[in-house]
């Protein structure tokens, strides 16, 4: 029993660690995924058809009105104008305080290499996609 | 991503890790079982996660703590009662007796003739003329192979030369 204390104590002891240099720190891109890799997870999500977790990339409030059958007729979309997604590459933008801009570069079939661009912002020190304007245009253009 | 995270998260997980192993015990490393393997394979998965930032270090943090303490407590499980242990690691098989092999036990374990020639050549320096020498081999829960040898083919020790003519003379 004394081990699974001394074990229980460590990874509240770590947990505390990691929460102080976020919330005491502000530490946005460390010990949290940063902007660009959440861009980068959320484009990957949806290029292998998983929409539920791509979902999960979203901030409350869109993903309130963004459900996985949007984000899949949006992906659909999407995929009719650039064909397959061969990889995908987030890239960073701007950070300031609790806004972010994040992108991912598409290496496309059809379309070259474009580039999907995010606005974030940060929730309980993680942060989240705010808007999906710049994959609708993609996917409407 | 920036080189200073990367080596901020790996040393981060590198520390994690290396706490959670020492207070998890040493059996961990020596005496490796199938559910400590699995473990093994699972905490690599997270730390990749880590490493590129994929998740969030708390999140890492409560997966790899959870597991361990698991993994922990299943092995104070074992320790503390043998139909558990013998639940959660299996029972040793008997793979061969009195020199022949038993075809319950291989099948049991997945092992050919040829397999348990080779672990017998390995792990008790046994050709195949030499199989009679042995009174019991089994594929311990580890997957480790341990033989018992007859009496009269174990190795002569010290109390042995007493014996023997020559010495009585």
């Amino acid at each position: 029993m004394k081990e699974l204390s001394y074990l229980l104590l460590t990874i509240g002891a770590a947990l505390a660690l990691i929460g102080s240099a976020i919330f005491g720190l502000g530490d946005a891109t460390t010990l949290v995924p940063p902007p660009e890799a959440v861009a980068e997870s959320f484009v990957r999500e949806l290029e292998t058809k998983r929409y539920t977790r791509a979902q999960s990339y979203l901030s409350e409030e869109l993903a309130a009105k963004t459900g996985p059958a949007t984000l899949k007729e949006l992906t659909e979309r999407l995929l009719q104008r650039t064909g397959k997604i061969l990889d995908v590459r987030g890239e960073a933008g701007w950070i300031a305080s609790e806004r972010a801009e994040a992108g991912a570069r598409l290496k496309t079939e059809l379309m070259g290499e474009p580039m999907l661009k995010f606005s974030l912002t940060r929730r309980a020190g993680v942060w989240s996609i705010n808007d999906l304007q710049s994959i609708e245009a993609a996917a409407m253009h | 991503m920036a080189l200073y995270q990367i080596l901020l998260r790996v040393v981060l997980a590198y520390v994690f890790a290396l706490l959670l192993l020492r207070l998890s015990g040493k059996r961990e490393l020596a005496q490796a079982t199938s559910h400590d393997l699995v473990l093994a394979l699972i905490l690599g998965d997270l730390f990749d996660d880590l490493f590129w930032a994929e998740v969030p270090a708390s999140q890492f943090v409560v997966a790899a703590g959870v597991l361990v303490v698991l993994q922990v407590a299943v092995a104070l499980g074992c320790h503390a009662n043998q139909g558990f242990a013998r639940l959660v690691n299996g029972a040793p098989e008997v793979v061969l007796r009195d020199g022949k092999p038993l075809q319950q036990g291989m099948r049991h374990e997945q092992l050919s003739e040829n397999d348990l020639a080779s672990l017998l050549r390995q792990q008790a320096n046994l050709e195949r003329e030499q199989w009679s020498e042995v009174r019991c081999a089994h594929i311990e829960p580890d997957g480790e192979m341990s033989v018992l040898r007859h009496e009269w083919a174990k190795e002569a020790q010290q109390q042995d030369h007493a014996r023997l003519p020559e010495a009585k003379q």
